[in-house]
């Protein structure tokens, strides 16, 4: 049984996965070790003396589902085949379903057989659905009408029943992709691995095998890592996201944290904040974004402060109109407008870029075009304050301090 | 033009009655080559799939080689396998020269490569990530080679067909290592060489059908084998 409606935090409210830190006094409260699915340390993978993956820590409870987000080349696969003792790390430690992992292969295939993985193509071998399906029961020595009872179980909660006496060779993208999970599922991992399984769909073939994917997982209650370069495939199935960026983990926390209070420029950036706004200190009290000052008490400790702001929480109104209290209003000047997906996004000049998304609607009521000068305003309680990663430049020998 | 008339219409009543003498070269025609086969096909088919999937130094080198095999003039290896095989040669003391048994030696060394490489070059035409979804599902290291032999075996089918059609058609290594000895060592391409030159056409054409036909029965029966599992 997964709660996930509630905190998506550990029994004793600790978060369910820690990035950098060392197992240490964090862990020491933590339940019965079956509890824990999936835990790394120090790990690190190179491809000829380049370091292509280092993650300090990392860890699954059972029964959630841990999402490895990143863009192409972040690593995330390598970690997940890391993960499924599909691939050797040149330094680090991995401890799944609470027995540490040695060299033998013998122990790698018995902790392998209490996993699955999943690819992004389906790799159905040339033979029928069924024997697909049946494929992992069989490499475990089952047999007989157990082996049929499960198969066609599975083939039937994947909507691919019918396809049974099919040779694989002649589905369809989806109907293959359905049969691969379905061989997953068949074997009732204790861990699933899913590296991009919708990646080889398309995008209403993704999102309708996503929402049964999500059903099937939650009740199912199997410990998953799940890696995707897709935002919303994170958000809908995941519990925990570790950001995945050149090789490290960004930030790993709880879905909704990571999505709102992103740990860097770098994450907000890849996870698609349009707007990360430069913020000065004009006052003892007093900030500002260009000209206009912000009711927004900085905390110590941020020497560069940006702010992140969605654009779906970018307003845009007509100079002189009547403003909404309490809100930010920039004065700014739309710069161009960029049909994307079903909302537009206008980019406009406020002194600094801000990026707002409209409807079609409400840009024909503005008379939205190039040039035309508009307030944008926000609710200074959405922004999420974030320290500048990009490179200071230099100070003037003269101001050099000491 | 009669002498090819007279020689086909000979040929061919030889065959339908069963002359013994044409019988009796077809047999061994057919086991040394089929023997030399099997056995390429035993060293090869593993040798090619270590070499099409696995990485270590080296291989690319070894590759080279094998595909340099795959064209190796029958003549030259029937040389060297003589020069080996020789009473006073290294291997002088197994007296195998001259016997059906040296000729499989020199067929396996022809053999082998092109098993070995066409192996290869199946194994690496499978999608590399096959193997990590088998062991991904469970299979251990033996199930998932077992599973990518299955996937490739339209292809290695067509590895051994080339391989005994190889060995069947060459008549350099049979000729120096077997020595074209009636009744022991005489196989169809040697006698094919020697009736033709004793002028004895009608024979020379009657063999040469007969290991026409056998390379077409044994090609054919491969094909329908390889056929029967693709088009299910």
């Amino acid at each position: 049984m997964r709660a996930r409606a509630d905190g998506r935090t550990g029994p004793q409210g600790l978060p369910r996965a820690r990035v950098g830190l060392p197992p240490s006094q964090g862990a020491l409260g933590r339940g019965p070790a079956d509890s824990v699915a999936l835990a790394l340390s120090g790990i690190e993978v190179k491809y000829r003396a380049r370091r292509v993956l280092q993650v300090d820590f990392l860890e699954l409870p059972a029964g959630r589902t841990l999402a490895l987000l990143g863009p192409n080349g972040s690593g995330k696969s390598t970690l997940l085949r890391v993960l499924a003792l599909l691939e050797r790390p040149d330094a680090g430690s991995l401890t799944l379903l609470g027995e540490a992992v040695r060299d033998g292969e013998g122990q790698r295939l018995a902790l392998r057989r209490r996993t699955a993985t999943v690819f992004q193509d389906p790799l159905l071998t040339d033979q029928t659905v069924f024997d697909n399906v049946a494929m992992g029961l069989r490499f475990r020595g089952l047999g007989g009408g157990e082996v049929g009872q499960r198969v066609e179980r599975w083939l039937d909660r994947f909507g691919v029943g019918h396809l049974t006496g099919r040779r694989a060779r002649g589905l369809s993208g989806g109907e293959a992709q359905r049969v691969s999970l379905a061989r997953a599922f068949v074997l009732e991992p204790e861990i699933l691995f899913l590296d991009e399984p919708f990646g080889s769909l398309d995008l209403q073939g993704r999102e309708a095998l996503a929402l049964e994917l999500e059903v099937i997982l939650r009740d199912a209650g199997i410990a998953t890592v799940l890696v995707t370069h897709d935002r919303g495939e994170a958000q809908m199935l995941a519990d925990q996201v570790a950001v995945l960026l050149d090789g490290r983990v960004a930030q790993c926390a709880p879905v909704r944290t990571v999505f709102e209070r992103p740990a860097s420029p770098a994450v907000a950036r890849f996870l698609g904040i349009e707007n990360l706004l430069p913020l000065t200190r004009s006052g003892p009290d007093e900030v500002r974004i260009a000209d206009c000052p912000i009711p927004l008490v900085l905390p110590s400790g941020i020497a560069r402060p940006l702010a992140c702001l969605r654009a779906e929480d970018v307003h845009l109104s007509l100079e002189g109109a009547p403003a909404s209290a309490g809100s930010v209003h920039l004065a700014a000047t739309v710069v161009h407008v960029v049909p994307y997906g079903v909302p537009y996004r206008v980019h406009l000049d406020a002194g600094v870029p801000v990026i707002a998304l409209a409807a079609r609607r409400t840009l024909d009521r503005l008379g939205v075009a190039p040039g035309v000068r508009l307030v944008a305003s926000f609710d200074p309680g959405v922004l999420h304050l974030l320290e500048d990663d990009a490179p200071v430049p230099p100070l003037p020998l003269a101001h050099r301090p000491g | 033009m009669d002498l090819l008339f007279d020689g086909i219409t000979h040929g061919v009543a030889l065959i339908l009655r069963g002359d013994p003498q044409v019988m009796e070269i077809m047999w061994l025609s057919l086991r040394v080559s089929g023997i030399a086969t099997l056995v390429s096909l035993l060293l090869g088919v593993p040798l090619g799939m270590m070499l099409g999937q696995s990485r270590f130094p080296g291989r690319r080198l070894a590759l080279g080689v094998i595909n340099t095999g795959m064209g190796l003039p029958p003549v030259a290896v029937g040389l060297f396998v003589s020069l080996f095989l020789w009473r006073s040669g290294p291997l002088g003391f197994l007296d195998l020269i001259y016997s059906p048994a040296a000729i499989i030696v020199a067929q396996c060394i022809i053999a082998l490569p092109v098993v070995t490489g066409l192996t290869a070059a199946a194994i690496q035409q499978l999608d590399p990530r096959l193997r990590l979804q088998l062991l991904g599902l469970g299979a251990s290291r033996l199930q998932a080679l077992r599973f990518l032999l299955r996937e490739a075996r339209f292809s290695i089918i067509a590895a051994v067909m080339a391989g005994f059609g190889a060995v069947i058609s060459e008549v350099g290594a049979s000729m120096m290592v077997g020595g074209n000895i009636l009744h022991y060592t005489r196989v169809l391409t040697t006698a094919t060489v020697l009736e033709t030159s004793k002028g004895n056409f009608d024979i020379a054409i009657a063999l040469s059908v007969v290991l026409l036909g056998l390379t077409f029965l044994v090609s054919m029966l491969l094909t329908v084998l390889q056929q029967r599992g693709a088009e299910r």
